[in-house]
């Protein structure tokens, strides 16, 4: 699959894109002896770019080279205390009292409902794309899309400026499974009233019925998102020369993954070096080159003439395309090269993973920021008016301490490791990358998070006139969160592989309903005393304080398991205490975005 | 200026006899802001010896082992697309070395012959 999606689909001028063929052969052209042609054109190793371009136009080599990236940045994200685990505080059946502005792709089925305030206990499922549209946006902004300056992008990239400006959007779609009983019990608070609208006591929760629990749509801020930070570091390349130290050489955390890239280049020559394809490629092509770039020269007769060079160079570029077109299909049938394409692979996946690494130092060393989203939610609960919900949340990371060197050391050994061994296969394993990556994000991952809510909650229409204090404003609330990531079960035991980490929470929401809780519908025939006369029925204001304690299992896993405990003074309906038991089990697609094969962004 | 101590045996073979170490190599007119950020050299086993950096140029000392090696060299800094930069002896005739023209691995290598 690929994609194709630049600035014309946005109507504007297509900048002319970078051609990183082109620019090899202008050099060529421009030192046109033999040793300088060997150098640019016949060590291939010296010319990644240019190899991957013309890779594009051959799918099986380009999915032999395109290298797996996010492993860091995914696994930072899985320990992550900002990602919230279970579905937002909106579905009914979350296990969640406060809301978070970030989570993993993922497919929530939750038990219970934190959210007794609303009355129901339930179960919800919800999908969330999450933070797919970053993961899209590093997958598939390629090894040659990295730098993000108009003009700059070869073509096939998808837009990194559009991919960071999307990235902060997400939404989710919930819905209720529970099947068809009752959503709430109770009677009728007065007799004798036939007017349409009647108040209520509730006396029992009880569960909805399976229906279209709502639509949330969130948008962080985009000065305050790591997504965006993420987005824009891996795809701004240049911004990799900025980590100067002191007599040119680069900073100890940069210069390790500077020795990577160094690393992945020397396993490349050295797989090529049995790769019987490129050694008779090198034999035929080098007279062949050296004799073509002989005659192009002899077509500049005037050294000042751009067009000239131009011209000549377009001419080089067609031979060295063709070239290294041929070289790649003769390697993808000659099995000896198999190792010289999974080095390729490792070689280029240094150079991303370099790009992961300088954004997750630059997040981690920026604890005072905090992540800020405006979420929308359109609520359609059963047998209760339509609502919306107007959210504003921002969460705080803290504690813990940057990555040490000893760290970065032993990521990028066990990196190096894993990437540089031979294999029969030519598919890289995004799962060895991704597993090499956990060690580094659970030593340095910020293990505490506090997060704030601010909620308005909405009618959609005007609530009837026949009840008391009803109005538009339904309700304003605010709630808190604290949590802490914590590894009980120690690395590497049993009970750490398969439970991982956890995620400890206490959270507390505070309600004031401006306007009663109304329920409509069939659900009126579960009250008793109520005239038939009745079209809403309603409940009594009141404020409503909730607390939580909830436990997150699996944090870092891909299936990971949300239990709360929560404890309300009344709900909505109902105006005695109540409390909740609430579980969850998410499935995080994440780990599907860390697929090597993912990367490839269309062919030519 | 120091006679140069690399010589080409043949076409893209650097050759330098393991008693003219170290040899000192640099960047050839580089562009502004850009300075070396790691050079490293791997013998035949596979040993890789750290060179020491010094801005645009790098030693290649005398504890590399004789044989053949693969001499690799990063630079950082600088504005995207970097040219092509040039890696040359420092000698009196910029004995040339190796091209580093790739803009994003910003990396050049060559072979390498220490002769005994």
């Amino acid at each position: 699959m690929g994609f194709l999606l630049n600035e014309t689909c946005l109507g504007q001028t297509l900048p002319t894109p970078i051609d990183y063929c082109n620019n090899l052969a202008a050099e060529a052209i421009d030192h046109p002896d033999p040793d300088h042609l060997h150098s640019l054109l016949i060590d291939i190793v010296n010319s990644p770019s240019c190899l991957f371009q013309v890779s594009l136009s051959n799918r099986e080599a380009n999915n032999a080279i395109s290298p797996a990236r996010v492993s860091l940045w995914n696994a930072y994200q899985s320990f992550s205390s900002e990602q919230q685990q279970g579905s937002s505080l909106s579905s009914s059946g979350s296990t969640n009292a406060v809301s978070k502005p970030s989570g993993p792709t993922s497919l929530v089925e939750e038990f219970g409902g934190a959210n007794v305030t609303r009355g129901t206990s339930s179960s919800t499922v919800q999908w969330s794309p999450g933070t797919m549209l970053t993961n899209l946006a590093l997958n598939g902004v390629n090894y040659l899309c990295l730098e993000n300056k108009k003009g700059k992008d070869p073509s096939n990239c998808i837009s990194p400026r559009l991919l960071r400006d999307l990235t902060p959007l997400t939404f989710k779609v919930t819905a209720n499974t529970t099947s068809g009983t009752p959503s709430l019990t109770g009677t009728a608070t007065s007799t004798g009233s036939t007017g349409p609208s009647q108040q209520v006591t509730g006396n029992s929760k009880g569960t909805s019925g399976p229906s279209f629990a709502g639509l949330t749509v969130q948008y962080s801020l985009p000065f305050a998102s790591r997504n965006v930070s993420a987005v824009k570091s891996l795809t701004a390349h240049a911004s990799s020369g900025s980590s100067n130290g002191q007599n040119g050489s680069a900073s100890q955390p940069a210069l390790e993954y500077y020795k990577k890239e160094i690393l992945g280049a020397h396993k490349m020559e050295l797989a090529l070096g049995t790769c019987t394809a490129y050694q008779n490629w090198k034999e035929k092509t080098e007279p062949l080159f050296n004799a073509k770039l002989g005659t192009i020269t002899k077509t500049i007769t005037n050294p000042n003439d751009k067009s000239q060079a131009a011209q000549a160079a377009l001419a080089l570029q067609s031979d060295v395309e063709n070239q290294y077109r041929t070289l790649l299909n003769d390697m993808t049938n000659d099995a000896s090269c198999q190792s010289a394409f999974y080095s390729a692979k490792g070689f280029y996946a240094a150079i991303l993973e370099a790009e992961t690494y300088e954004y997750f130092v630059a997040t981690e060393s920026s604890s005072a920021k905090p992540d800020v989203a405006f979420e929308y939610d359109l609520q359609t609960p059963q047998d209760k008016p339509s609502y919306s919900t107007v959210k504003a949340t921002g969460t705080w990371q803290f504690g813990g301490k940057a990555p040490t060197q000893q760290n970065l050391n032993d990521f990028a050994n066990i990196q190096i490791s894993r990437l540089a061994k031979t294999k029969a296969s030519t598919a890289v394993s995004a799962k060895e990358l991704s597993q090499a990556s956990k060690p580094l994000a659970q030593d340095t991952t910020r293990p505490f998070s506090l997060t704030l809510n601010g909620t308005v909650d909405i009618y959609n229409s005007e609530p009837p006139s026949s009840v008391p204090s009803a109005s538009h404003l339904r309700d304003i609330r605010t709630g808190a969160e604290f949590d802490w990531v914590v590894s009980p079960f120690g690395k590497g035991s049993v009970f750490a592989n398969f439970l991982g980490s956890l995620t400890a929470a206490a959270a507390y929401s505070y309600e004031d309903q401006t306007s009663p809780a109304l329920l409509t519908g069939p659900a009126l025939s579960d009250f008793t005393g109520l005239p038939s006369s009745t079209t809403a029925a309603y409940a009594k204001r009141g404020v409503i304080h909730l607390g939580q304690i909830r436990f997150g299992f699996g944090t870092g896993k891909n299936l990971t398991y949300p239990l709360a405990f929560t404890y309300s003074n009344r709900t909505e309906l109902i105006t005695h205490p109540t409390w909740g038991l609430q579980f969850g089990i998410t499935y995080n697609f994440t780990s599907m975005f860390n697929s090597g094969e993912a990367s490839n962004t269309g062919s030519k | 200026m120091a006679a140069c101590k690399f010589t080409r045996t043949r076409t893209s073979l650097l050759t330098i006899n393991k008693s003219d170490l170290p040899v000192t190599c640099k960047l050839k007119n580089p562009p502004a802001g850009v300075t070396i950020a790691a050079a490293e050299f791997f013998d035949s086993a596979g040993d890789c010896t750290d060179l020491s950096v010094n801005g645009q140029s790098f030693v290649i000392p005398n504890t590399v082992a004789t044989g053949a090696g693969d001499l690799e060299v990063r630079i950082q800094g600088g504005t995207f697309p970097i040219p092509a930069i040039d890696v040359v002896e420092d000698c009196d005739n910029s004995q040339y070395i190796l091209t580093i023209a790739d803009p994003n691995s910003k990396l050049g290598r060559t072979d390498v012959v220490v002769q005994q």
